[in-house]
């Protein structure tokens, strides 16, 4: 499910691919599961919390909501607006937060941790990948 | 570098450490892995959740220390920093910073300068100050010749920190400019800070003084070796006891202890060696020991052009000056600012124009658009702690090996007049934190630092924050 956010966080444009086509949701499950298994109940604990706010509003799952209505849904978690019965377990911008820079690891850290693929945020940002030893010229 | 000094003079001497021998392979080019962002971990680690503190390995010890074999010169900038003559007198110098921990030192730059000498050539720095008219004073040239600068350096940092009546010089660099003590001149990659030199060009304790000191067969090198107290006779160290990694307590008795654990871990050590001359620790007496403890400061402005202008030829950092290091009657001593390192992607997601969106399609364009267009010139800034709060310490966890550790707290007493603030305010730039947000913006944008001509880049600073 959260290769949703995540793509929201990093979308898919005219040129290159967003969140999901780099993976981003392996990366984050290596995070939790690999690096930080004491973070797996939060992410639980979020992810309940985002569906049920988002059944509240829309009387769908998160991922089931159109692009335009779950990006709306952000800016208000992000800026702690969501209706506060369903974050009782965990705070919204927190939550939100922990999404965000996790995707963005995801997305622009390198592949081996699972995200990346491809290199592709690389490339877009006119890097050659891998590395050349020597003077990496563009 | 004092085992190397030991063992070469004949005497027989072991190096606890508690990490292991440094491996290219654990972090090549990892933006997420290494010893500046550490975003899943620092590079050089020990299994902290199992050693230190099992729920918050992060408190463990403060920020990006190095625990390996070599330490952190494996993995730091390899800027070559003398101090100036003025930083050995900062109290006489600066007696209106009440509060604060400063003192002169009981020894002058003249006494240090041939143990300067002496590490650059053993060590090996590139470097080339006469362009600098700060420069502490040298009797022999630096071993190396600088490095050449970078085309953004040649094309707009230089001539603007010219325009402003300064005065840039090559950074010296622990770096290997040419072919040196037997190793290959450096390639320039785009990692460097942060990250093991991929073809051993980056100088320290690694290449130079440690396998020196091995050669002469005086000098063990025991990994996995915790040390957790400084054995006394009286006011006399006679041994050290460590645990390894299968948590069982040793002891190395010696006729010379040296503790160079950094400036956190050998406090650390100090406050955990308690004997019945030193109850509070060793060297304790005056609760002195693990307080004061100094950092610096990052401070800085990053400029956005319309244009393309990193050249990315690594590593990035190249050029300084050092005209806003000790101007004392305008209470500035700021440090050197300098161009910074190459920063991957990942590094560069968070840097963005005041109120810019963190996340979406418009953050996502601005990196795509931006990334070789954001200069960054930099600070390194002195920051002075109060002497009452200092590092506190605290015990944690319930393993023998949970020994103490330090959090630095408390309040910082002064920064350094910063040089930023101060190239802004002197010059009639603007304030802090309020640079122009986008480029529409920019093209009527009056205040500049780094350049006037169009095309004019938009300066957005980050100011005090931590190192
Ligand atoms: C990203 C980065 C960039 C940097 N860039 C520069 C630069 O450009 N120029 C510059 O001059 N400096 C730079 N530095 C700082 C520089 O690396 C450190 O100041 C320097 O390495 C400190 O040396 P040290 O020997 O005092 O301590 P450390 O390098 O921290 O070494 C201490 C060693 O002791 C070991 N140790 C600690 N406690 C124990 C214990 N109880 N038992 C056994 N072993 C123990 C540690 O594992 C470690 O290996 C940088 C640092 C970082 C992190
Ligand atoms: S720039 Fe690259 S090759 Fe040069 S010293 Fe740094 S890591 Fe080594």
């Amino acid at each position: 499910m959260l290769d949703r956010p995540s793509e929201q966080i990093i979308p898919a444009d005219d040129q290159w691919g967003g969140a999901t086509d780099a993976e981003v949701i392996n990366y984050i499950e290596n995070w939790v599961g690999k690096y930080y298994p004491e973070m797996s109940p939060i992410y639980k604990r979020g992810i309940a919390a985002v569906q049920k706010a988002s059944n509240r509003l829309y009387s769908k799952n998160f991922q089931d909501v159109e692009f335009a209505a779950q990006t709306e849904f952000l800016k208000k978690m992000e800026a702690g607006l969501l209706d506060g019965q369903d974050w009782t377990e965990i705070a919204q911008k927190y939550f939100f937060e922990e999404i965000r820079v996790r995707s963005m690891q995801g997305f622009y850290g390198p592949p081996r941790h699972g995200g990346n693929k491809n290199y592709m945020s690389y490339k877009m940002c006119g890097l050659e990948m891998p590395h050349l030893l020597g003077q990496n010229r563009y | 570098m004092v085992a190397k000094q030991l063992a070469t003079a004949g005497i027989k001497c072991v190096v606890l450490e508690r990490g292991q021998w440094p491996d290219y392979e654990d972090s090549p080019n990892d933006e997420l892995i290494n010893q500046r962002t550490h975003a899943i971990r620092p590079l050089h680690y020990m299994d902290r959740r199992k050693f230190v503190n099992p729920d918050k390995p992060w408190l463990t010890d403060p920020f990006l220390n190095a625990a390996c074999v070599e330490s952190g010169t494996v993995t730091y900038g390899a800027m070559a920093w003398r101090f100036m003559p003025q930083d050995f007198k900062l109290h006489t110098l600066y007696p209106h910073i009440s509060g604060s921990a400063l003192a002169d030192w009981p020894i002058t730059y003249d006494e240090l300068e041939p143990f300067y000498e002496q590490a650059e050539y053993e060590i090996g720095v590139a470097g080339d100050q006469r362009d600098n008219p700060y420069a502490p004073p040298r009797k022999k040239d630096f071993p190396m010749p600088a490095f050449e600068y970078n085309r953004e350096d040649k094309d707009v940092l230089i001539p603007a920190i010219k325009r402003m009546g300064f005065h840039p010089y090559p950074i010296p660099m622990l770096r290997n400019s040419v072919r040196y003590n037997g190793r290959a001149a450096c390639l320039r990659n785009h990692t460097c800070c942060g990250y093991i030199c991929p073809c051993d060009a980056k100088n320290g304790t690694q290449n130079t003084v440690i396998p020196v000191a091995m050669k002469t067969g005086n000098c063990e090198i025991r990994t996995g070796a915790i040390a957790v107290q400084i054995a006394m006779q009286g006011r006399l160290a006679v041994g050290v006891r460590y645990y390894d990694l299968e948590q069982r307590l040793h002891y190395q008795p010696a006729s010379i202890v040296v503790s160079a654990a950094g400036s956190s871990g050998s406090a650390k050590l100090l406050l955990m060696s308690k004997s019945d001359m030193f109850p509070n620790g060793l060297g304790n007496n005056s609760d002195m020991v693990g307080r004061c403890v100094n950092s610096h400061h990052y401070t800085g402005a990053f400029g956005l052009f319309d244009r393309d202008v990193s050249a990315e030829q690594g590593p990035g950092a190249t050029v300084a000056f050092s005209d806003l290091n000790h101007i004392p009657e305008k209470k500035i001593f700021t440090g050197v600012l300098c161009s910074e390192f190459y920063a991957l992607p990942w590094m560069r997601t968070q840097i963005r124009p005041p109120k810019s969106p963190m996340w979406g399609a418009e953050h996502k364009r601005f990196q795509r658009e931006n990334y070789r267009r954001i200069l960054r010139l930099f600070g390194r800034c002195r920051r002075f702690r109060c002497t009452k709060p200092g590092l506190c310490c605290i015990r944690r966890g319930r393993t023998p090996l949970a020994y103490r550790c330090l959090l630095p707290r408390g309040q910082t007493s002064f920064d350094g007049g910063t040089g930023a603030h101060y190239v802004q305010r002197g010059r009639g730039r603007p304030e802090g934190g309020r640079g122009k947000t986008d480029m529409a913006d920019k093209r009527q944008a009056k205040p500049q630092i780094l350049q006037r001509r169009r095309p004019a880049p938009v300066v957005f600073l980050q100011n005090g924050r931590r190192s």
